[in-house]
């Protein structure tokens, strides 16, 4: 399990390391390298910030400042489990609002407080299926003409597939 | 790759396709994959082969088919009858009525008059939806390559760009700029690199005719930008994607190594001294991205900020270079425009705004989708005809152009016509083609406040008014939606829009009052009955915060002063 580990985390700095090849000088890449990194580790931590940095002798706080910028990078590890609710327009007048109160009140938290909520709720500026709005992603589901009964539902069954 | 062999590769797969009886074709665009196309299409794979139809009929996945509301759509090309909303279940039913030539099937069926596509006249999305995104030799076969050809083979670049001049093409991004004296302007500036950028960011939110044409017919997109290269004088060329299109960027990148290996693009295409390559450039999800300046930096590595224009990417872009910035339907237009004509391009919409339009309608109509018309196509015929009316049979309450940057328009004016100029006469914009119906379910102060939380939160903070504008303009708002706003409230709204419009730098706080102004004119009314009743007619303002004080003596320090 843990060699297991180990050999994919290597792997994973394999791709990184061979972007960064790739790009050798070219201070454009920056952003590229920036994809490369979270599509292998699915988040950038400050380890691998910093590392990026050294490997293309980039001031560290540029680094973490391009990356910071952009909305798209993730800075944190992503959660486990996620509910998307698209807070684009088409959906937003297909009523995503009160879909989102709906499902921050119905959905994903469990009755103990001190219990950790099922899945993270947020918001995403366009899922991509605008003619079918309200659209919530969970996981990587996309429900069209979502409810509240959808999106537990669609919970429930990736439980079930996970077990 | 000679002009000749690009004919014979079109004729061979023409002849292939020609083996076929019928094609069954599945949409493969994002709404139809997110419906469950991706099963569909394994389905009918093997229901044919249980059929024994596997060579007799192509079963392909294709680009958006246009109405997406109604997805997953299939069409069968004998009859050409197209299927709407059809599940698993259907699939047996669909190839039984195919291969025993019964017309039983009328589950799904769409009929044959629907309006929707009646009222259409492709010319961007001509091929979309019919042809294979992942296949070079399909497009080819559609005479996909051969506007490139004939420019590299036939034309110089100056008849290329006069061609583009006359036909009176305007940048589709927005901004409506003459796209041949855009070209004219980088192919004149100081010889060396120049470049050719193709914005793929598609910002608006609730706008996806970029995603779908990239995903739906890249190599259009390829073609356009060569055809470019060769007018200006560039020998890169960047197509900037934002990072949420995985599905797009996979089909882009595969396009453009297939036109590689096909030497489509590279060195001495079409055997002349023309060279041009294509990279990828993926975003990484901010709005302001778009905004030409921006995202020349955020090609560069930077972060994209805007910066004061002029000068203007055509005098000097990339690493300081003449660039031409073009959105990817304005670059999908040239190839027809190269093969058919100028005069040709010219007749179709209104002298002002020539041409077509993708519309991505979404909202409270009946068919959502993917729409291309004539300029000049009244909003009546769009949401009545093309849209099929108001869902519930309701009434339409305004439509929203432009998004963020557009405006509202009331129902009043659903009989103006769709083009540059008359959209900014009832005080919205085209922008990029996003046009989202609204009812009597719509509160248009809520809309309002929404519009502005969009713009604060994507404002990237480099000038003052638009930073700090956005975030006061925001809370008055919401303090109108939650029943604590004064009349006072309003007169600030107003001079807001007027200072930000006036000083912000880019694009983005410049237009950002615009959903607001609209509202405030149109919809003065329904912003004062939420002032001074606390009542929202569509029911949406919850007024949570209401209560007397808030008709009580000002408190606040600016209205002591207009006291
Ligand atoms: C805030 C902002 C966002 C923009 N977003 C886009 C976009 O997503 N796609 C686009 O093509 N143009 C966008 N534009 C317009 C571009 O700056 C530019 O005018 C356009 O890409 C030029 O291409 P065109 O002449 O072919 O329209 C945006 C402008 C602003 C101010
Ligand atoms: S107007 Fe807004 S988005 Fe544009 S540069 Fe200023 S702060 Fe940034
Ligand atoms: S607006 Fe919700 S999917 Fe595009
Ligand atoms: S995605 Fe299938 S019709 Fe648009």
């Amino acid at each position: 399990m843990n060699a297991d580990h180990n050999s994919e985390q290597r792997s994973r700095h394999k791709q990184l390391d061979r972007a960064l090849t790739r790009h050798q000088g070219a201070p454009d890449a920056l952003v590229e390298v920036l994809h490369t990194a979270q599509q292998q580790f699915g988040y950038l931590s400050k380890e691998t910030l910093s590392y990026i940095a050294a490997q293309m002798q980039l001031p560290p706080s540029h680094v973490y400042g391009v990356a910071s910028y952009y909305p798209f990078f993730r800075l944190t590890p992503p959660p486990e489990r996620e509910v998307t609710i698209c807070a684009g327009t088409a959906c937003y007048v297909n009523g995503s609002s009160r879909l989102e109160k709906e499902i921050r009140a119905h959905c994903c938290a469990t009755k103990d407080p001190n219990d950790t909520p099922a899945a993270d709720i947020g918001t995403a500026r366009c899922l991509g299926a605008c003619g079918n709005g309200p659209i919530v992603r969970v996981n990587n589901d996309v429900l069209l003409r979502a409810n509240v009964d959808d999106v537990n539902a669609a919970l429930a069954q990736q439980e079930e597939d996970a077990s | 790759m000679t002009i000749e062999e690009l004919y014979g590769i079109g004729e061979e797969f023409r002849n292939k396709l020609g083996t076929f009886r019928a094609e069954i074709q599945v949409c493969g665009g994002g709404g139809c994959l997110a419906a469950g196309a991706d099963d569909l299409l394994k389905n009918f794979d093997s229901a044919c082969r249980q059929h024994g139809l596997e060579n007799k009929v192509r079963v392909v996945a294709t680009g958006c088919m246009g109405l997406c509301g109604a997805g997953p759509l299939v069409r069968v090309t004998l009859n050409d009858v197209m299927y709407t909303r059809v599940t698993p279940d259907d699939v047996a039913g669909i190839v039984e009525d195919y291969s025993r030539k019964l017309k039983r099937y009328k589950e799904r069926l769409l009929p044959g008059d629907f309006a929707f596509y009646g009222k259409q006249s492709p010319v961007v999305l001509e091929h979309m939806g019919h042809i294979d995104p992942w296949s070079i030799e399909d497009y080819i076969a559609h005479s996909g390559y051969e506007a490139l050809a004939k420019s590299v083979t036939y034309h110089n670049p100056e008849s290329v760009i006069l061609e583009i001049r006359n036909s009176g093409l305007r940048g589709r991004g927005g901004g409506g700029y003459p796209t041949g004296l855009k070209w004219d302007i980088v192919r004149r500036g100081p010889a060396g690199n120049k470049y050719i950028v193709c914005n793929a960011d598609e910002g608006d939110p609730g706008s996806f005719m970029d995603r779908a044409m990239l995903q739906g017919n890249p190599h259009s997109i390829l073609e356009g930008m060569a055809i470019a290269g060769y007018a200006v004088g560039a020998q890169q060329g960047y197509i900037y994607v934002r990072g949420e299109y995985t599905r797009a960027i996979e089909c882009m990148r595969h396009a453009i190594e297939e036109a590689e290996r096909m030497r489509l693009l590279g060195n001495r295409i079409f055997e002349s001294g023309f060279n041009f390559h294509v990279d990828l450039r993926v975003g990484a999800g901010a709005f302001v991205c778009g905004e030409e300046t921006a995202l020349l930096r955020s090609i560069e590595g930077l972060r994209g900020q805007p910066r004061p224009r002029p000068p203007f990417p055509s005098q000097s872009g990339l690493w300081g270079k003449p660039t031409v910035v073009n959105n990817v339907e304005t670059i999908v237009n040239v190839a027809p425009i190269v093969l058919r004509g100028a005069r040709w391009f010219s007749g179709v919409g209104t002298k002002g705004s020539t041409g077509t339009k993708v519309i991505a309608l979404t909202g409270r109509v009946n068919n959502t989708g993917l729409v291309e018309v004539p300029m000049g196509t009244t909003l009546r015929t769009i949401v009545e005809d093309i849209g099929g009316g108001i869902v519930n049979d309701g009434i339409c309450k305004a439509v929203q152009s432009g998004g963020p940057s557009g405006g509202c328009i009331p129902a009043k004016h659903l009989d103006v016509s769709y083009d540059f100029d008359s959209l900014s006469s009832v005080g919205s914009m085209m922008g990029s083609g996003g046009l989202v119906v609204m009812d009597d379910t719509t509160c248009m102060v809520d809309m309002a406040c929404y519009f502005m939380d969009f713009c604060r939160s994507e404002s990237c903070g480099k000038c003052i008014p638009c930073r700090v504008g956005t975030v006061q303009m925001h809370r008055l708002l919401d303090k109108i939606r939650r029943g604590s706003a004064r009349e006072s409230d309003i007169e600030t709204l107003e001079e807001l829009c007027v200072m930000i419009k006036d000083t912000s730098l880019c694009g983005l706080g410049q237009s950002s009052p615009n959903p607001v102004i609209s509202i405030l004119h149109y919809f003065r009314k329904e912003v004062e009955q939420h002032v001074f009743e606390h009542s929202c007619p569509a029911g949406v303002c919850s007024f949570e915060d209401a209560d007397p004080a808030s008709i009580a003596p000002p408190t606040s320090s600016e209205d002591i002063s207009h006291a």
